[in-house]
């Protein structure tokens, strides 16, 4: 008789120790996937992390997060002789001296990005067809959960490097946290150890960016995708496709491989960005020193929509018992809680507005819905407005007009086009033979 | 098994070829240069390749087969739950006097969270409203520029602009000062800050009160400052009340003087916080 493979043999072997052929049989290799491409913004998010995590420990190992100043003498010319934190020393050391340090560096940075992009698309895939509504209302806030982390931690990362522009991004966020009312000046202690900067602040957000945060974001992800793995996918309708079938194919060995080459694909962009399109080229910006600050300095995407708000929503004098809640306060705080507190909210609006608190394993199209769908695209239309606004100095440049001007254009907008987007969607889905 | 087209079998051959020799070009590369485009384009071929592989070599000789599942209840049966919920009764009816013990630990567990959240205090280095109402000025400090040389008055030309310390602290961020000199005559500062400018030099903190950035640039046309992160504008002759922008608060003005030596010190620190609001603040 052949003899069956080590890679076997020691499978059996473990089975004899835990006994587990019968649960992988069913809920792994049989495990049925459906095929549809809107499903994919979850697993690019998953990958994305992965490989997070991979370049992240790369880099903890040559990091350095102190604030000694130091002077350099690294093999970067330009600042040659330059008095610099020991962080962006390290920073600069990493991006010049060690080889494959940059590819890394610029990998972890645009995974990031695409991290907190696919997790977006990912939420409004689920808003857009009704994936919110029962049984799925738990992972919606899990979900919800991991893109408030998956954001905090980017803010995080690209904070840590002690360059002229997370120096300034620092400065605003810790004026955001200071601004809140009671607690403002204790929870911007606590978190920042002082106003920016100071010599406890990037070990601080440090230790939270490589540990803390990832860990609780671990956490979350398991979570999500056990309840995921129990749950099964959701269907869109189709024919067999009712609430209690699942139509796809199976985990082995189609999903697999479909699987797996997508982790390539991911892989393969993200390299392939992180070797050709360069990102946070901190060396151009120059070591934080707090007199001076970088004009046009622009926080990542994910960010832009609290910068916008900061930016375009108007100044109010606001006294209330004699204290004063300063703009950055409703600009950021405020609005960023509204804008959460809908999220998390929205599985118990959505079944109100929908009437309907049932069971649900088949979603629906847009165009069932088009009311739901033209909110959902207003309040998109409302960030999107806010996330231009973020940069409204840089296209007040491009077009070579005045910022104020292109200010007023984009309070303008900010009311206007979800307007407009909510009443074009609402048409169009009628057209394409709502109800 | 499906038999693929000649086509699809040999583009999933060569991919997966080029996806190894891809592989172990790098393993050579990583040796002979430090390229990041050369490391990362090899790095981001091979595993290109590898995927574009592994997904011919799957449309071409995997079945694409459509399966349908049940699904089971997600639910307990009624049965179930009422069979654990018996379980833990009977467990807890074993436990002799239930409330004091449950109430017991729940206190326990109460004060001991208090006492974790009370370490949360030695994360907060100092006592904020000590820090934020101080900066290093006080009464008699010399106005430095940032190479530490100090100013006499009479030196400043009109409608000059300068960033200033106190001497001592040139790296502190909170005491960074903006110092103008405009035409006397021009100042139409509010009664009680009349007296704290010389000569109409008027000093103001460099730090915006919106949110914190450094208020850079001065318009000696206009006399205002404006600030480049959210484009607060500040009117430098009345005492940079903002005029524009989001900011709603004045910067805050250094009370100056000049010493017995003829250079500008301040004769106090500023009366209200620099940097952005918060909520004891009037
Ligand atoms: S920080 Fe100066 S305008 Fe916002």
């Amino acid at each position: 008789m052949k003899k069956s493979p080590l890679i076997a043999r020691l499978a059996r072997k473990f089975d004899q120790e835990v006994g587990y052929a019968r649960t992988l049989r069913k809920e792994v290799v049989r495990k049925i996937f459906p095929d549809h491409w809107t499903f994919l913004f979850g697993e690019i998010a998953l990958y994305s992390f992965v490989i997070l995590v991979v370049t992240g420990i790369f880099l903890s190992l040559l990091f350095s997060p102190g604030s000694e100043p130091v002077i350099y003498h690294g093999s970067y010319a330009p600042l040659d002789g330059v008095p610099m934190s020991q962080a962006y020393r390290s920073l600069l050391h990493i991006s010049f001296d060690v080889r494959g340090g940059l590819l890394l560096r610029q990998i972890h940075h645009w995974a990031a990005d695409l991290f907190v992009a696919a997790i977006v698309l990912h939420i409004v895939r689920l808003f857009f067809t009704g994936a919110y509504r029962a049984p799925r209302q738990t992972n919606w806030l899990i979900g919800v959960t991991l893109l408030i982390l998956a954001v905090t931690n980017g803010f995080f990362g690209y904070s840590i490097g002690g360059d002229l522009l997370s120096g300034t991004g620092l400065r605003i966020a810790y004026a955001v946290v200071l601004s809140c009312p009671l607690i403002g000046p204790w929870l911007a202690f606590l978190v920042f150890g002082g106003p920016p900067p100071n010599p406890m602040l990037l070990p601080r957000i440090y230790s939270l960016h490589i540990f803390l945060v990832p860990a609780v974001i671990a956490l979350f992800l398991t979570l999500h995708l056990g309840i995921l793995w129990r749950q099964k996918h959701t269907n869109y309708p189709g024919p067999r496709r009712n609430d209690s079938t699942i139509v796809g194919s199976r985990l082995w060995p189609n999903y697999a491989i479909k699987s797996i080459a997508m982790f390539l694909f991911v892989s393969a962009v993200l390299v392939a960005l992180g070797a050709f399109a360069q990102i946070n080229p901190v060396w151009i910006f120059g070591p934080y020193f707090g007199p001076a600050v970088s004009a046009g300095s622009q926080p990542d995407w994910y960010l832009g929509w609290a910068e916008g708000a900061v930016r375009l929503l108007p100044r109010l004098n606001i006294h209330i018992f004699g204290h004063q809640i300063p703009q950055p306060f409703y600009a950021g705080f405020l609005l960023s809680i509204i804008a959460f507190a809908w999220l998390y909210f929205w599985p118990a609006i959505g079944a109100r507005l929908l009437r309907d608190k049932g069971t649900h394993h088949v979603l629906y199209l847009p165009r069932e819905h088009p009311w739901l769908c033209a909110l959902g695209m207003a309040v998109l239309a409302f960030f999107f407005v806010l996330l231009l606004g973020g940069g409204d100095d840089v296209i007040a440049v491009l077009f070579n007009s005045r910022v104020l001007h292109v200010r007023y254009l984009f309070r303008i907008l900010l009311v206007a086009l979800p307007v407009a987007a909510a009443a074009a969607t609402y048409g169009f889905l009628r057209l394409r033979g709502g109800k | 098994m499906n038999e693929p087209s000649r086509a699809t079998r040999a583009l999933a051959i060569i991919s997966l070829i080029v996806a190894v020799l891809a592989a172990f070009a790098l393993c050579f590369a990583y040796w002979l240069t430090s390229s990041t485009q050369v490391l990362g384009g090899l790095l981001a071929l091979a595993l290109f390749a590898a995927g574009a592989g592994l997904t011919l070599w799957g449309r071409g000789y995997m079945q694409h087969e459509i399966v349908e599942g049940e699904r089971e209840p997600l639910a307990s049966s009624e049965e179930e739950w009422n069979e654990l919920a018996r379980d833990i009764q009977t467990g807890a009816d074993t436990i002799g006097r239930r409330r004091f013990l449950v109430g017991a630990l729940c206190a326990f567990a109460g004060a001991l969270g208090i006492a974790g959240i009370s370490f949360l205090r030695s994360l907060v280095p100092h006592v904020p409203t000590k820090v934020l109402w101080h900066t290093p000025w006080k009464h008699g400090v010399r106005l430095v520029k940032l190479d530490g040389s100090p100013i006499k008055a009479d030196e400043l030309p009109v409608d000059s602009f300068a960033v200033v310390f106190p001497e001592g602290h040139i790296d502190n961020l909170s005491g960074a000062t903006n110092l103008v000199r405009v035409k006397e005559d021009l100042l139409d500062l509010p009664p009680e800050q009349k007296s704290w400018a010389v000569k109409g030099i008027v000093a103001y903190s460099r730090i915006c009160t919106h949110a914190g950035c450094p208020v850079a640039q001065y318009e000696d046309s206009k006399h205002v400052f404006s600030c480049p992160c959210h484009q607060s504008v500040f009117n430098v002759l009345n005492g940079a009340v903002p005029i524009g922008g989001p900011a709603t608060r004045p910067l805050p003005q250094l009370p100056l003087g000049v010493d017995s030596a003829g250079y500008l010190i301040a004769t106090s620190d500023f009366k209200s916080p620099v940097g952005p609001g918060f909520w004891s603040i009037k």
